[in-house]
């Protein structure tokens, strides 16, 4: 048989065969079942609907729904892609993505939410501006460093069942406290398990003034703020205030009215008139109720606190001497709050406080030393600073490492060398860079032990393992490719001809290593070499090809546990992963211009254009519904188009000449009688209408990499 | 024998009579006796390429022929149709104007671009066509017969600024460039558009005269020769390094566009300057297309950072430059 026909030279040729008399309209294809009727009747799924540019109006969910967007527009250029259908079988609870405030702003929103962060520390460092209630914790710069909030302790503390505002301890068997009066009216003597009470924490506020104990200084106008923060104007401005516990907060100091100057201000009026503050004379001088003398001073039992936390500042000082505190430490057997005496070497703290403080108080300023003084005790000998050295600068000097120092000491070596002691320092610096750590140990750049050394052929070897490796497969087809014009770097001679090196060293033509540009490093060759690989790898035709139409399943959704951690770090830096880069484009960077960087689509030039142009429309081009149809010579093809579909066009996947070389290699059914008989050689099947599976060769030719596919 | 012999380089005529950049510069079609020059001052003049008195060496003209003032952005892109009665200006408002040369008004007005319009050029049978790129990522092709004010036809294949447009006519092709990094060409009577990926932006198309090559110049300093056939590169220019003492071709940030000259035997281009530089002049370079060597190497003139455009007069085998100061360079 003789080459391939045109398809409207077939179709005439068929047709003057089968019914050589029909002058008029279309005659009826012939009575064979193996011949395509293109009018038969097809089944309403297998009918397609085109708009007028050829491209399918119908969509199923997964190429975009019914219509497909705005005019037909998902796929174009104008219309959105729909997604890459990735199957959530295997991940399942891992695809439910969520959505962040991120992926609903533009580039503007997300520039502007950029601008608007501020660096602040985070909230549990609560150094500045924090409306802590409680400001006796606040402790100025200090707060910076330490973090508010839970600490570690007590988080222990309430996994064990402890509450805030109990004490430590086992529970205790008392009788409920509802109060004051319940204690003592309410007769009930039913015990109950309580947690213990707080015990309180013991303050110490070290003297550092001379004036007298007890002195609180004139009130300002500051210190009507809450209790406790009279102390603030001293306090540190690093380390906050002085350590003060809680338990003094509530300070009764009577308020009296003020007397270091004249008049009165709206924050010293109390709002009584009893008190005329321009009343002539003392006040206390007169008594203006008879028999009451004093009464106001005294102050009802139910305002006074309980317990004093600290004794020091509540109660008057009294004196109580070691002596007796040491007698009442000793006899008394004071009890711990559980009924429990203190385990043995133990104190109370109340007794220790007691003690410490009065210890405290002991800082005079020390007397003045007369001039003419002289110390009767003259240190023994003066010590030489000049050749003082510090112990730390003797280690430092000392040459001694780690191993000699154990063997110095008598420790028992180690098993086994750290790979650090045989690392160059130049390695090691990489190591340091890759993992971020700068503690590692020194690299001791060891050579081998005797015997180990690397030989000339080692070394030689070692630049072997260097080559990438690269099927020998695909270096032989590169080189069948580079033959026909397949070939990278084509705009630098030098480039490509090393590559062709490389391809011929991993095709086995050559035992002698790959090229190398003069006064390059090894590095910068194994880059190029591994560029050449990759080159090799990525520009087979059917991988290129392929690479565009299908993604990996791995560029999917990411696993949940990365997903948290971007989103914990930087929601609002957040970068889409970069697409996969075209392999044309690669292609192209690379200089290999050819059918990896070219490729076709359909052009639908309208009628006028083609008229101004003077040329006959393309044959997929459809009539324009304003065009008088012209029955005088109707195109080749215009019976398949009336038929409402279109033989050849931007449908199919593969073009169709390559269908049909395909279909004639399977050797269908007719394989047979086509040498004998031209006419009834089917050259193209179209599968919208035969309903059978086509041979295994297509499948392998679209999804299995095939070496003669190349377009040579 | 060698064109780099015969390749002119003799300043013969220096126009000054633009206020702002030339952007485009081309001669009236045969015998190429006119210089149509258009300009960021907004306006295209219409010169003589080589003027009538020939006594001195170089002759400077300050004001020219005719003014054609419509343009309210800079014109961008100017082409002459091939009977020299109209020829068509884009510019950065958007609009395609059809002017009449004589009479210097506009015939037409098309304002369907999105933004600035990069490219222009005739097709069709007696240039019924005019064809536009812009920056709107489309090319209109319009319809200069028909009192339309819509585009017969809008190509929105190229996701990026179609930056220029050359219209092969013997195979009834469009071809066209974009910063998107690809030439495309639509053979209108195969109805296929072939598609090469340059990677870079391009910056300026040229079908050879027979059609088979394609010449392209990208962002990255090259201008390649494809073979329109297969895509495959036949020839690169601006590769090599400049031979000491000559400045190389730089094509790295704005449009400069390239040129078959002396029947397709030679590239011409101009060239740009590194930004940095202060003292730069940038220079017209030629190749030659067999061997790929630079045979010329023009000085554009002092002060001259960038020369955007050229253009060849097989006629007069005289050449002209469009610089960025101004003037406009013609050599014979």
């Amino acid at each position: 048989m003789a080459g391939k026909r045109a398809r409207a030279a077939f179709e005439a040729d068929l047709q003057a065969h089968v019914s050589p008399y029909a002058f008029y309209g279309t005659p009826l294809p012939p009575l064979d079942a193996s011949v395509r009727d293109d009018g038969s009747y097809v089944p309403i799924w297998k009918q397609e609907v085109t708009d007028d540019r050829g491209r399918k109006r119908l969509h199923g969910a997964f190429t975009g729904g019914f219509s497909a967007g705005y005019f037909n527009t998902v796929g174009s250029k104008e219309g959105w892609t729909p997604a890459t259908f990735v199957s959530s079988r295997q991940n399942r609870a891992k695809n439910a993505q969520q959505q962040r405030v991120e992926d609903f702003m533009d580039e503007e929103d997300i520039r502007e939410a950029e601008e608007s962060r501020s660096l602040h520390t985070a909230n549990e460092f609560s150094g500045f501006g924090s409306t802590d209630a409680d400001p006796n914790r606040r402790g100025g710069l200090m707060d910076l460093f330490k973090s508010g909030g839970e600490t570690m302790g007590i988080k222990l503390l309430k996994k064990m069942g402890w509450k805030e505002g109990q004490g430590i301890g086992p529970k205790v068997r008392r009788k409920a406290q509802l109060g004051e009066e319940s204690a003592y009216g309410g007769g009930d003597d039913k015990v109950y398990l309580f947690a213990p009470d707080n015990s309180p924490v013991v303050s110490l506020t070290q003297k550092t003034d001379h004036k007298g104990l007890g002195f609180e200084g004139e009130s300002r106008l500051g210190s009507q703020r809450a209790g406790g923060d009279e102390s603030d104007e001293d306090a540190d401005p690093f380390f906050g205030r002085r350590l003060t516990g809680q338990g003094i907060s509530k300070r009764s100091t009577p308020k009296k009215p003020r007397r270091g100057a004249f008049g009165v201000g709206v924050l010293n009026d109390t709002g009584s008139d009893d008190e005329d503050p321009y009343s002539l004379g003392p006040q206390i001088s007169y008594n203006r109720v008879i028999g009451k003398e004093k009464k106001k001073k005294k102050l009802p039992d139910e305002a006074k606190p309980k317990v004093a936390s600290n004794p020091l500042l509540n109660n008057k000082p009294v004196f109580i001497s070691k002596k007796t505190i040491a007698a009442r430490n000793s006899t008394g057997f004071r009890k711990c709050h559980d009924g429990r005496l203190p385990l043995d070497g133990f104190l109370l703290a109340d007794g220790i406080s007691s003690l410490t403080i009065s210890s405290q108080e002991k800082k005079y300023a020390p007397p003045e030393i007369p001039n003419d003084w002289k110390s009767s005790k003259a240190s023994s000998k003066e010590r030489d600073i000049s050749n003082y050295v510090s112990t730390a600068e003797a280690a430092k000097a000392s040459s001694l490492d780690p191993m000699s120092r154990a063997a110095l000491l008598g420790e028992t070596q180690l098993p086994g060398k750290s790979i650090f002691d045989w690392m160059t320092p130049e390695s090691r610096e990489r190591i340091v860079k890759l993992t971020g750590k700068t503690d590692l140990p020194p690299a001791l750049g060891e050579k081998a032990p005797e015997g180990y050394e690397l030989s000339e052929a080692q070394r030689r070897k070692d630049l072997w393992d260097l080559v990438p490796k690269l099927d020998k497969q695909i270096a032989v087809q590169a080189l069948t490719r580079a033959v026909s014009g397949w070939m990278p770097y084509s705009e630098d001679p030098d480039k490509r001809s090393r590559y062709r090196t490389f391809l011929e060293v991993r095709a086995g033509l050559r035992d002698n290593l790959p090229d190398r540009v003069s006064e390059s490093s090894t590095d910068e060759w194994v880059a190029e070499l591994h560029e050449f690989a990759r080159a090799a790898e990525v520009f087979k035709p059917m991988s290129g090809a392929m690479a565009s139409r299908f993604t990996s399943a791995s560029s999917g959704p990411r696993g949940s546990s990365d997903e948290t951690d971007s989103l914990a770090t930087d929601p609002l830096l957040h970068n889409p992963a970069k697409k996969p880069e075209d392999p044309a484009i690669a292609a192209a960077k690379i200089g290999m211009f050819g059918p990896m960087t070219r490729s076709s689509i359909s052009f639908y030039p309208t009628r006028l254009l083609c008229k101004r142009f003077n040329v006959k429309p393309p044959d997929h081009v459809q009539a324009d519904p304003s065009d008088p149809v012209k029955h005088s010579d109707p195109p080749a093809e215009g019976r398949f188009q009336s038929a409402g579909y279109q033989t050849s066009g931007p449908k199919e996947l593969i073009s169709q000449e390559v269908m049909d070389q395909l279909m004639l290699e399977t050797g269908t059914s007719n394989s047979a009688t086509e040498n004998h008989k031209p006419v009834v050689v089917e050259p193209d099947r179209n599968e919208a209408l035969e309903a059978e599976r086509p041979g295994e060769e297509i499948f392998k030719a679209i999804f299995g990499s095939d070496e003669e596919d190349d377009e040579s | 024998m060698p064109p780099t012999k015969q390749f002119p380089t003799k300043l013969v005529h220096t126009l000054k009579t633009h206020n702002g950049p030339v952007n485009a510069v081309t001669f009236s079609s045969y015998p190429g006796t006119y210089v149509l020059t258009g300009s960021s001052d907004r306006a295209v003049h219409l010169s003589r390429a080589i003027p009538n008195q020939t006594g001195t060496s170089s002759v400077e003209t300050t004001s020219p022929i005719q003014r054609y003032e419509a343009h309210g952005y800079s014109v961008l892109d100017v082409a002459v149709a091939g009977d020299n009665a109209r020829f068509a200006s884009v510019g950065g408002d958007r609009q395609v104007f059809l002017w009449d040369v004589e009479q210097g008004i506009t015939v037409k007005r098309w304002s369907g671009h999105g933004a600035r319009v990069e490219a222009v050029q005739f097709a069709g049978q007696g240039d019924s066509v005019v064809v536009s790129g812009s920056a709107d990522t489309t090319i209109n092709l319009w319809d200069t017969r028909s009192n339309s004010t819509k585009p017969i036809q809008t190509l929105t294949e190229a996701t990026d600024t179609v930056s220029s447009i050359h219209v092969h006519a013997p195979t009834h092709s469009i071809a066209s460039g974009s910063y998107d990094g690809r030439a495309r060409i639509y053979d209108l009577r195969m109805g296929r558009t072939t598609v090469d990926v340059l990677a870079h932006a391009v910056t300026s198309v040229r079908c050879s005269a027979d059609g088979n090559a394609l010449l392209v110049s990208t962002l990255d300093s090259r201008i390649r020769m494809l073979d329109r056939a297969d895509g495959k590169l036949l020839q690169a220019f601006g590769i090599r390094d400049p031979p000491p003492g000559r400045a190389g071709y730089r094509n790295s940030e704005l449009r400069i566009r390239s040129i078959l000259a002396k029947g397709d035997a030679v590239v011409l281009s101009g060239s740009e300057t590194d930004q940095g530089d202060q003292f730069a002049q940038a220079y017209v370079v030629a190749w030659d297309v067999l061997s790929g060597e630079v045979i010329a190497s023009v000085p554009a003139g002092e002060g001259v950072k960038v020369v955007s455009c050229v253009a060849w007069n097989e006629k007069g085998g005289c050449w002209a430059g469009g610089c960025s100061n101004g003037t406009v360079k013609i050599y014979g």
